[in-house]
């Protein structure tokens, strides 16, 4: 990812770029998503996770870095990270948000899993692209482990659904494994979800879950009054994006 | 569509810019499927062509020729007009395209300019009060100056008051001034800097987001202010009242994640200076000296920022 090591701390460099427009994602029972931190009007679960939830083997713990807001600029700079020519600027911010993630708080997976992270996978597109993912260059050199590459399926019906046959893993992995799975944006959680279906079925014990953005649209539920109590609440890059709070 | 005379567009490399230009103004102008401005930027860079989003959206075609019916050929004699002015055209997806501007979510789709145009400018906003005090207007000029012995492109707005006095500084000092107008590339606001306007136009650049026959409206100005926080690493107020474009663009430059820089004044007398201080990237300075220390630090920070990723 660095042909030389930045001279400014990346965290204090993230929150001067970036501090003003990204948002720690909340956590708060019946306020927002157990799972994927989207407002919820007084549920555990918003209704695309409660689906998920008809599964065995998803995710063990989930991490998000930020809301990415439809029409603001964290929504711009999570498409224009991956735009066919992408966005300097916006491939710097993704870059500094996981640098910090996954430098400061990798630890704070192994603590909750109670095991050390030992593979790392990168989600995949669906259907399958040629290309390569733009995430993959941005974590390959900071992410801990062994990488265990996903393909993805040449089709599919339901992208959105999570399914263990959405992806197959091409090793076989030991027992007592962590594997922590990065993804970028986090809209219904289908592809995360469905790729840890089929870690486990690759014979994953844990599956930790590290996702750059969780998408909100402003015309959805009562979304526009949350992202309107967000306008003020300026990143800090010091919360822990594994609890929303205090590393654990 | 093919090119039918000279100048940029003659050249066969370019003819397919033609027919990128010619379908984003055709998509602006008609703005099928009810697409915004900023809806039509965000589905450009995801494609990566106008034509693909024309196609995409176009309406059916009607039945007999409609006289009023845009379409990508119908603009194509207003391309080669703009082009006989010596406007020049600049689509969000063509490489000289202004890169931190296409950054920030108000973007414009298409920018005319008059000028030099650098992709990669190393720009700083200085902008202020129409009605400025003498002490703010030297501040303006010496800080213009600074900035422009530092290898720096002074950005500003064309208005009264600080906006001239750092345009001018850095002309008179040769320093590059890029002046981004709220009104179309046609037409001088205020009347009175049409011979500034000249000068940059010949020396710097002179940018507009409008079209080129647009008059100024109070929307334009707002958003000629967007544009002037994304198309630089900061922001630097000098005097600026409670009813200022300069005060709306220190919001979106902090929105923008751009930096910003207020003068010790300006945070005294304007209590929505003071809500700023402590946001990221606020800075506050008490002389040009202390502007220039930060703005040394933001220059620092890009360059270890461009070492973090490999493109």
């Amino acid at each position: 990812m660095t042909d030389q090591e930045p001279v400014s701390r990346p965290d204090l460099m993230l929150s001067a770029i970036a501090g003003g427009y990204l948002r720690n994602p909340v956590r708060a029972t019946q306020v927002t998503c157990a799972d994927c931190l989207t407002p919820v009007g007084g549920y555990e679960l918003c209704f695309a996770c409660k689906g998920h939830h008809a599964r065995e083997g998803l995710a063990d713990a989930i991490a998000f870095l930020t809301y990415a807001i439809a029409g603001q600029k964290s929504g711009h700079v999570m498409r224009g990270y991956k735009a066919p020519t992408p966005i300097a600027e916006h491939r710097q911010v993704v870059a500094l948000l996981l640098l910090v993630a996954l430098e400061n708080h990798t630890r704070c997976a192994e603590v909750l899993a109670r095991r050390p992270v030992t593979h790392w996978t990168v989600v995949p597109s669906l259907p399958a692209r040629s290309s390569a993912h733009p995430l993959r260059s941005l974590v390959a050199d900071r992410a801990k482990g062994i990488e265990v590459p996903l393909n993805a399926a040449a089709s599919v019906h339901q992208p959105r659904a999570s399914n263990p046959d959405h992806f197959t893993c091409s090793m076989r992995l030991p027992k007592q494994s962590h594997v922590l799975v990065i993804d970028d944006t986090w809209a219904t959680g289908g592809h995360v979800q469905s790729a840890s279906l089929s870690l486990r079925k690759a014979g994953a014990t844990c599956v930790s879950v590290l996702v750059v953005a969780r998408w909100l649209k402003e015309d959805y539920g009562d979304n526009k009054s949350f992202i309107g109590d967000l306008a003020n609440r300026d990143y800090d890059p010091g919360i822990c994006p594994w609890t929303s709070a205090d590393c654990p | 569509m093919a090119p039918r005379m000279g100048g940029p567009y003659a050249d066969a490399m370019i003819s397919g810019n033609f027919d990128e230009h010619a379908a984003l103004v055709a998509l602006l102008r008609a703005q099928p499927d009810g697409l915004s401005w900023p809806e039509i930027a965000a589905e450009l860079l995801e494609a990566g062509s106008a034509v693909e989003i024309w196609d995409r959206h176009a309406p059916a075609p009607a039945l007999i020729d409609l006289p009023d019916e845009i379409t990508p050929d119908s603009v194509a004699e207003d391309l080669r007009a703009w082009q006989a002015h010596g406007y020049r055209l600049l689509s969000i997806l063509d490489d000289d395209y202004p890169v931190r501007l296409r950054g920030v979510q108000q973007a414009p789709p298409v920018i005319f300019t008059l000028g030099f145009v650098v992709a990669d400018d190393p720009a700083v906003s200085v902008v202020g009060s129409r009605e400025a005090s003498a002490a703010g207007l030297t501040m303006a000029a010496d800080l213009a100056r600074a900035l422009t012995a530092r290898h720096l492109t002074v950005v500003s707005g064309l208005a009264r008051g600080i906006d001239t006095a750092a345009h001018q500084a850095a002309l008179d000092a040769g320093g590059r001034t890029v002046a981004i107008i709220g009104t179309g590339i046609g037409r001088v606001y205020p009347a009175e800097n049409r011979g500034l306007q000249n000068e940059i136009a010949n020396r710097g650049l002179v940018l507009s987001q409008f079209w080129p026959d647009a008059t100024a409206r109070k929307h334009t100005f707002l958003m000629r202010n967007a544009t002037m926080s994304g198309y630089g690493l900061a922001t630097v107020v000098i005097e600026a009242g409670e009813t200022s474009g300069a005060r709306a663009q220190a919001r979106m430059a902090v929105e923008h994640g751009r930096q910003v820089i207020l003068t010790n004044q300006v945070v005294t007398q304007n209590p929505w200076a003071q809500r700023l201080v402590g946001r990221p990237g606020v800075h506050v300075a008490s002389s040009v000296d202390d502007v220039m220390r930060i703005v040394e630090q933001v220059v620092t920070m890009w360059d270890d920022l461009r070492r973090l990723v490999t493109p």
